[in-house]
């Protein structure tokens, strides 16, 4: 029983650490101002964006580990790598498995956003491949309601309407400050009508 | 190694200034200012994070 | 007009007819033997660009005439008057390389003109294509070029691309300014010893310039290199006055004495010819006025891809408006000016730069003045053009 809690207990903190990487993400295009405090607040968020990352992948794994080794329910591996074919939740494990897997591909494209945004191009082909972070996090909001042993108590739902609420408002947060940012810039302006003006 | 800029993708963010101040100034609109490239062997890890972090991506850390 | 100062006319006059053939390490050659160089505004050896080329059907080759800084008219003159001699050369590359694609980029209506004619009248030239546009001062740029043939945005590119690994629709190009074509003709008709028959040893042969303000007749000329520059500024002894050397992204210069129209010379003193203009202001117009118009027209030709560029130059052409009407101090522009180069996709920060910050020191008096009275009294003439480029004065 032991590692069964333990297994809760990681999924929890897995699931909190995405939350807190998601909105640090969400909010590192954000506060776009000339002065030293706030470039350095930006350092900070990012670098708190990746240890959240880096969190929620190490507690996910163990979150794995735990859950297919441990025996109070009886979950096996190949019931965990295919989504959907479980016997325990099939339907809530399933969303588990596959935000597992997205999430391992955002963490991968995150680890490697140098080499992959290399051009202008396939930068926003790595913005789009990493914005699927915003699926993982809501397939792992449905994987917790619905396969959360403890779903129903009070707390379990302060918890989750506390991270939507954090989540959601980062996110207008984001595309407020880029929506501003793109128009009062006037270089982004001039960049924009080199784009969709062609010669000047 | 050597850093270099990809004009026109930087934004005047300025977080390499501050990741990397031994090499990289900010003239008045927050554009890098940097004198001398070259990185020697003991900045190269602050360089790479000065990369790293730059949110146009228009930093690079280069051979030469 | 042209008997005031020594002239020759070899590239404006020379008849048509297709050269004979060469193939790619005979014209490699030629080129070497004659120490060829772009007439664009590197000046980059032709031989080493030529032979860096691979041959096949792929291969293209871009003739860029986009002529866009309107002091310069040495490229649409030539295109008008000598357009099959351009065309000649063009084809006497493809032919080199294997290949049928050529593409002529032209700016100057005129020229387009002439071009398309000549394309018509002949019959080896019906693969090569005339593009026209009226993009600003950076297109003329060689890789903006290549990317406005494309048919992208006509700025260069953030990141180093060499047109001979990847040029026009990613090919590799050979690339080089309408001049240089011409003269690659010459080359081959003339063969190395004919072609260097005139000229200087460092760089034999003819070049074109484009003579602007209180000169030996304005307008384009065609001199045999080496010829001292002062041939072409009468009376700089008795009344030394600053030269402009290559234009607005050139260099002014107080002293000419020792200096020769040849661009290895040039260079050596720093002093890069670019695409051949050569300037020199009269008595009668406000000198300052002149290089604040012109900086005001730089700070209009950024394409706004780069920030320092983007931002920097319109702040230089303030500060340089302010010190016209008498602010006291430079300080602000000239940290600015000096903030300048090497912050860019092209090079248009880097020559805006020189062409200011030289004009800074070798007008000195002409600044003091301002500074002291916010005036010098004389009017601005616009004797550097910074509007359409006006009519051409022929050569011939």
């Amino acid at each position: 029983m032991t590692l069964w809690y333990l297994a809760r207990a990681a999924g929890l903190i897995a699931f909190l650490a995405a939350t807190g990487s998601v909105v640090l993400g969400a909010l590192a295009s954000t506060g776009h101002r000339a002065d030293d405090r706030s470039r350095d607040r930006r350092v900070l968020r990012q670098l708190a964006h990746r240890s959240a990352a880096v969190v929620t992948v190490a507690m996910l794994g163990l979150h794995v580990v735990l859950v297919v080794t441990d025996s109070f329910v009886d979950l096996s591996v190949p019931g965990a790598l295919v989504p959907f074919t479980a016997g325990y939740r099939g339907f809530a494990l399933g969303l588990g498995t596959l935000a597992a897997y997205s999430l391992a591909a955002v963490a991968v494209s995150g680890a490697a956003r140098g080499r992959l945004a290399a051009s202008a191009r396939s930068a926003r082909h790595w913005r789009a491949l990493h914005a699927s972070a915003y699926v993982v996090w809501l397939l792992s909001l449905g994987h917790g309601i619905l396969a959360g042993t403890d779903t129903g108590r009070w707390w379990t739902w302060v918890l989750y309407a506390g991270c939507a609420a954090a989540v959601a408002g980062a996110l207008v947060a984001r595309l407020v400050v880029a929506d501003r940012h793109e128009s009062t810039s006037p270089l982004a302006a001039a960049r924009r009508q080199l784009t969709t003006g062609g010669v000047r | 190694m050597r850093i270099e800029v990809d004009w026109t993708r930087c934004d005047g963010h300025g977080l390499c200034a501050r990741l990397l101040p031994e090499k990289v100034g900010l003239d008045e609109w927050g554009f890098p200012v940097i004198d001398t490239p070259e990185i020697g062997d003991d900045l190269v890890p602050h360089a790479r994070r000065a990369v790293g972090a730059c949110p146009a991506l228009a930093l690079r850390l280069v051979p030469g | 007009m042209l008997e005031t100062h020594p002239t020759v006319s070899r590239l404006l006059t020379a008849p048509a007819g297709t050269p004979r053939h060469r193939n790619q390490d005979e014209l490699v050659g030629l080129a070497q033997q004659v120490r060829l160089l772009g007439r664009g505004g590197a000046g980059f050896p032709v031989a080493t660009k030529l032979a860096a080329m691979p041959r096949g059907r792929a291969v293209q080759v871009l003739v860029n005439g986009s002529e866009s800084e309107p002091a310069s008219q040495k490229d649409r003159t030539l295109m008008r008057q000598a357009p099959h001699l351009v065309l000649d050369g063009a084809l006497l590359v493809a032919r080199a390389l294997d290949t049928r694609h050529v593409t002529v980029l032209v700016h100057d209506p005129g020229a387009t003109d002439a071009l398309t004619r000549a394309v018509r009248e002949r019959s080896d030239a019906s693969r090569v294509r005339v593009v026209a546009h009226a993009g600003g001062f950076v297109s003329g740029e060689v890789r903006a070029a290549i990317r406005l043939v494309d048919g992208a945005p006509a700025v260069p590119p953030g990141r180093r691309v060499l047109p001979h690994e990847s040029g026009v629709g990613g090919a590799p190009t050979f690339a080089s300014n309408v001049e240089t074509f011409a003269q690659l003709a010459l080359l081959s008709s003339l063969g190395a010893d004919g072609y260097a028959a005139i000229g200087s040893a460092a760089e034999p042969g003819t070049t074109l310039l484009t003579l602007v303000g209180d000169v030996s007749g304005p307008g384009v000329v065609e001199v045999p290199t080496g010829l001292p520059l002062a041939a072409l500024l009468p009376g700089q002894d008795t009344d030394p006055r600053p030269v402009l050397i290559g234009g607005y992204h050139g260099s002014w210069v107080s002293d000419i004495r020792d200096l020769r129209v040849e661009r290895p010379g040039l260079r050596e003193a720093g002093l890069p010819l670019n695409a051949g203009v050569v300037a020199r202001l009269s008595n009668d117009t406000c000198a300052l006025a002149e290089v604040v118009a012109v900086s005001t027209w730089l700070a209009g030709q950024s394409a706004g891809q780069c920030g320092p560029c983007f931002f920097g130059l319109p702040a230089v052409a303030r500060d340089a408006y302010a010190l016209l009407h008498g602010r006291p101090s430079t300080a602000d522009l000239d940290r600015r000016v000096a903030q300048l180069p090497g912050r860019g996709a092209c090079a248009h920060p880097d020559g805006a730069a020189m062409f200011i910050r030289t004009a800074l020191t070798t007008m000195t008096a002409e600044v003091e003045e301002h500074r002291r009275h916010g005036t010098c009294g004389r009017p601005w003439l616009q004797e550097l053009p910074t509007g359409p480029a006006p009519a051409v004065r022929s050569a011939s």
